[in-house]
């Protein structure tokens, strides 16, 4: 009897499991393992089947300029983004924290932007950064500041990315820290108070350490983030000038869908995936055991 | 209860036996398997739709790929021609538009459709896509429609606009919306200025441009010169000064490059020149959709673009403007551009038949002039500019002939094989000269690398 | 209790928040100003709005097929929810409450998909498709997303919540364990739905890539992929008023949605955000 029970239990156990394993099975452990494949081949629309060359797709995306160049503007892009949004969002959320009518519409202005889509976005800020009659030359020439061209330069396309895509996640992390100040209990402070501790006090010592499991959490999101985000690539620059602008997941859609490359969009999508496996074993190994102070 | 637990037991069994099966077909899913199924896929389904077609009287539905242009006039223009062509045939052919964004866009979508066995059936590409789309083998060639029509047909279309759409004796597409590139100037400036008329070499040109430049308070309110420069088509604009100069940057064979010829060096500083050395054009990268806005706001006093915006700007300048063809330093003024008619090769020859009257229609005097009025593109036949209206149209607005007069004076645009990365290699190497991070020199020995890395194995 | 400093900085970051809300909703003002106007007004004064006329709506209405583009959205977002939301209840049922062999590798191999979103994998999962024969259909949009780690971990650590006696009492009675789901945990765990359904409805709603990816055809295309072939400027240069007012037909029902929806939406962001 007992015997039975168990193995009913077993049974509904991998039936409930069974429709979502399906689905992780087809779209992401199959082409992850399909991507590694077809990265040991030269593959591309004049050879389909494909030939055995190794390590040379490998070889050659080190070799490759843009590809360095693809890597070097990502990781530019993540220390951009990632420091200042989550800087940004704790601000908001520590300011706006108290439940008030303007705090609620202030809430509302900040948080707008994340249920807009990025390619949206993009062309608003299509037309902020337009050099002639854009929003920045016009607040620029108001101001007496120089004329930038931001999407012109390949100085200026990286910040002009940054800046848009701070604007646009901000207030979503923001969301995160509200929760996160939710969870600290009323009474810590009340008793910081008593003691006549300064604000500034209370958020080095009380708020901001309280507030670390939330922020490791926005760290890992704003990380994964900076490396899965570039729809406004395609309608802002593709990519340009002279690949200033481009992307990992960017440079493989290039290659894989412009330029017919499977065997190189195959490598990258490896390399790619490496580097998101290196941010989570990051969370694993290094944050998860800072949390515990 | 008992009963309903002996169900569950039974679906229970069901779905395991199925999670079995699905992941042992996933395991035994090599690529090569998997490629014999999809091509007796695409077998049946062939024979599907051709079976089809015989037992019924359907009209043949026809996917039409385009490119898409923001200045609405124009797409709808299209959609025009489309419908009259659909009503014209009403029960035998339908012809669907999609619209798929930019000529670059139009391709990669037509190319993955085709690669998932659902290819369209007739689409505008760039002339210039012929590699790609004959390497791929997605293309059917032309000869036989065309040897079915008088020969006064092909006769009856301009030589240049039908350059660089044969490979191995075999034609691949008939033009369609084509241009060249045409100096705009703003007649009023010009004459203000002291300047008397459009410049024709590139001596006249920088003077000219000097003299236009205005300044106020050192600051330059209004240019002598835009050119659009720069991104993924930054080739184009950048052409037809190695052309002016005398070079050709392909073989017509499409297989090598000369990016780092010294007259295209030559070429390309001088055109870095205007910007930096004579400051009639400002410096950096200028949009391509930026540039007729600026020349209509009187920013600047000329301007280099397609003959594809002359409608535009007519309709929209508030001042006499004028066209000429491009200042040249002894050789071809411009190159060509613009998109050729293509039908595919993996549909049923019901569909290429209908394809063929389709793009019958559409260079058929009557459409070619009409759209060569509503846009500026140069009418691709001789007889569209004997029609009455594009006749009485040249006649009371003679810009509308110079892009066509141009094509004497024209060159066939930059295309090879791989024809997305040796463009690309190339335009990344213009933005790097324009926005200044490498010298003329060092940034087209690079763009000769990469090109000829691109090329490899053709 | 407030030092003067204190207060200096309570004034100075006051003041900050307050400007920077600005710049944040300035962008959004301003879009709006220029869709509304002629569209030969539109480099004119920053929110001159001396000529309201709706004609940029009606021309971008009359050159991309919008109205079949929120038919695909709405079609792509739904079944997506639909399904996601059934293979999440059910796995995160079974890691909450059941127990089985192999549940601990099972466990880890879910967690993969944490870190490997679809969302990266465009390439190998373009050729999946493109193997099954589905490109350019609104199941090949969806397919990927079947199934979320994400919804599924949010889901387990609302289940494990419920009270184990509730199940244990539900037995007694000789309720089905199909019983105990629907009547006792998921009508418990209703908050955590409306959390999920918002987030990834709102998530697909603005997807962009994987759609532009393996759809053709304008009856496949969701809105953010007709946008941005919209947008797509070709010779004749760019439409800022039209482009806008179409930009507008895709943003604007999220949006109004969320400003009438704003406590529910943040609540439910915040929801999705604690794990």
């Amino acid at each position: 009897m007992f015997k039975k029970q168990t193995l009913k239990v077993n049974m509904y156990g991998y039936l409930f499991l069974l429709p979502a394993l399906i689905f992780l099975i087809l779209f992401t452990y199959y082409p992850t393992l399909l991507s590694i494949h077809d990265s040991f081949y030269l593959k591309d629309n004049l050879r389909p089947e494909g030939a055995f060359v190794g390590l040379d797709n490998y070889k050659y995306l080190l070799q490759d300029d843009v590809f360095q160049k693809v890597l070097w503007n990502n990781l530019i892009f993540a220390i951009g983004t990632v420091p200042t949004s989550i800087m940004l969002a704790m601000f908001m959320a520590v300011k706006l924290n108290k439940v008030t009518r303007i705090n609620q519409w202030m809430k509302t202005s900040y948080f707008y932007p994340t249920v807009i889509p990025l390619v949206a976005v993009a062309n608003i800020w299509l037309f902020i950064y337009q050099p002639d009659f854009g929003l920045y030359t016009r607040f620029a020439d108001f101001f007496g500041l120089p004329d930038i061209p931001w999407l012109q330069s390949e100085l200026w396309v990286m910040p002009a990315m940054i800046i848009l895509t701070i604007w646009k996640e901000a207030g979503f992390f923001m969301i995160f820290f509200l929760a996160g100040l939710q969870n600290i209990p009323n009474h810590i402070y009340e008793s910081a108070s008593m003691e006549g501790a300064s604000n500034g006090y209370v958020f080095r010592k009380l708020t901001f350490p309280l507030l670390m499991p939330t922020t490791l959490f926005v760290f890992i999101i704003a990380l994964t983030n900076s490396v899965k985000t570039v729809d406004h690539i395609f309608v802002m620059t593709e990519g340009g000038p002279n690949n200033a602008s481009n992307l990992i997941l960017y440079y493989i859609y290039q290659n894989r869908f412009t330029f017919g490359d499977i065997g190189i969009a195959a490598t990258a999508s490896v390399i790619l995936i490496v580097v998101l496996l290196a941010i989570s074993l990051i969370n694993f190994f290094v944050l998860d055991r800072k949390i515990h102070y | 209860m008992k009963t309903n637990n002996k169900s569950l037991f039974a679906l229970v069994f069901v779905l395991l036996l199925t999670l079995f099966t699905i992941t042992a077909c996933g395991s035994s899913e090599d690529a090569s398997s998997s490629e014999d199924e999809t091509k007796s896929e695409e077998a049946n389904k062939e024979t599907e739709e051709a079976s089809e077609e015989v037992s019924s009287d359907k009209p043949v539905e026809l996917e039409f790929y385009y490119p898409v242009s923001v200045g609405g006039a124009i797409a709808e223009k299209v959609e025009s021609y489309v419908e009259q062509f659909n009503q014209q045939n009403e029960g035998k052919i339908v012809v669907n538009p999609v619209f798929a964004g930019s000529y670059a866009d139009t391709l990669t979508k037509a190319k993955t459709a085709t690669e998932a066995g659902n290819s369209p059936d007739l689409g505008i590409f760039l002339q210039t896509d012929i590699f790609d789309l004959t390497d791929l083998d997605y293309v059917e060639p032309v000869d036989e429609f065309i040897a079915q029509e008088d020969e006064s047909f092909i006769d009856d279309f301009y030589p240049a606009l039908l350059d660089g759409s044969e490979i191995g004796g075999k034609r691949y597409s008939l033009p369609f919306q084509r241009s060249t590139q045409v100096l705009y100037y703003n007649k009023e400036v010009l004459k203000e200025a002291g300047v008397e008329k459009a410049p024709e070499t590139w001596d006249e040109l920088v003077e000219a441009g000097q003299k236009l430049v205005k300044e106020e308070n050192g600051e330059v309110t209004r240019w002598g010169l835009q050119v659009p420069m720069g991104g993924p088509m930054g080739y184009w604009n950048i052409q037809p000064f190695a052309l002016q100069n005398g070079v050709e940057l392909a073989n017509p064979e499409g297989t090598e490059v000369a990016f780092n010829d010294a007259k295209t060096i030559e070429a390309v500083q001088f055109f870095y020149d205007l910007a930096h050395e004579h400051k009639i054009m400002p410096e950096g990268p200028q949009g391509w959709g930026d540039i007729p806005t600026n020349f209509l706001a009187g920013n600047t006093a000329m301007m280099v673009h397609s003959t594809g915006s002359l409608t535009n700007v007519k309709e929209k300048a508030e001042f006499d403007f004028g066209v000429s063809m491009l200042p040249t330093n002894g050789g071809d003024r411009t190159n060509l551009g613009g998109g050729n008619l293509y039908i595919f090769k993996d549909i049923p020859q019901e569909n290429k038949d209908a394809a063929w009257e389709f793009i019958k229609f559409l260079t058929s005097p009557e459409i070619a002039a009409d759209w060569s009025m509503a846009s500026g593109y140069i009418g691709v036949t001789k007889s569209a500019y004997e029609t009455p209206e594009l006749k009485a149209y040249v006649e009371e607005f003679p810009e509308a002939a110079v892009a066509r007069d141009q094509l004497e004076e024209a060159g066939a645009e930059l295309a090879t094989h791989n024809n997305g990365k040796v463009t690309r290699a190339f335009s990344d190497e213009i933005d790097a000269v324009i926005t200044g991070s490498k010298s003329v020199e060092d940034a087209m020995n690079d763009a000769q690398e990469n090109a000829e890395r691109a090329l490899k194995g053709f | 209790m407030n030092t003067t400093k204190d207060k200096i900085i309570h004034v100075f970051s006051t003041a900050c928040i307050i400007l920077l809300s600005f710049v944040w909703i300035i962008p959004l003002m301003w879009s709006i100003s220029i869709a509304f106007r002629p569209a030969n007004d539109v480099y004119k004064g920053l929110f001159d709005i001396s000529g309201i006329t709706f004609e940029n709506f009606v021309n971008a209405w009359n050159e991309a097929p919008f109205g079949s583009y929120y038919i695909a959205t709405i079609i792509i977002v739904v079944g997506i929810l639909c399904v996601q939301l059934v293979t999440s209840v059910l796995a995160a049922y079974a890691f909450a409450r059941l127990e089985f062999l192999g549940k601990n590798v099972l466990f880890v191999l879910f967690i993969v998909q944490l870190m490997i979103p679809a969302d990266v994998l465009i390439a190998p999962n373009y050729e999946i498709i493109s193997d099954f024969g589905l490109i350019d259909t609104k199941i090949a949009v969806m397919l990927p997303y079947f199934a979320s780690a994400f919804s599924i971990f949010l889901l387990r650590q609302t289940f494990k919540q419920v009270p184990i006696e509730f199940d244990e009492s539900a037995k007694m009675e000789g309720a089905s364990m199909w019983n105990i789901l629907t009547k006792i945990y998921i009508p418990m765990a209703k908050p955590t739905l409306t959390a999920l359904t918002l987030t990834v409805g709102s998530f697909h709603w603005n997807n962009y890539l994987w759609p532009l990816i393996v759809t053709n055809s304008e009856e496949n295309r969701p809105l953010t992929v007709g946008l941005s072939v919209f947008s797509a400027s070709s010779e004749s240069g760019a439409n800022w008023a039209t482009v806008t007012a179409g930009m507008l037909f895709v943003i604007l029902p999220l949006l109004i949605a969320f400003i009438i929806f704003q406590r529910q939406f943040i609540n439910s962001f915040m929801h999705a955000g604690l794990k």
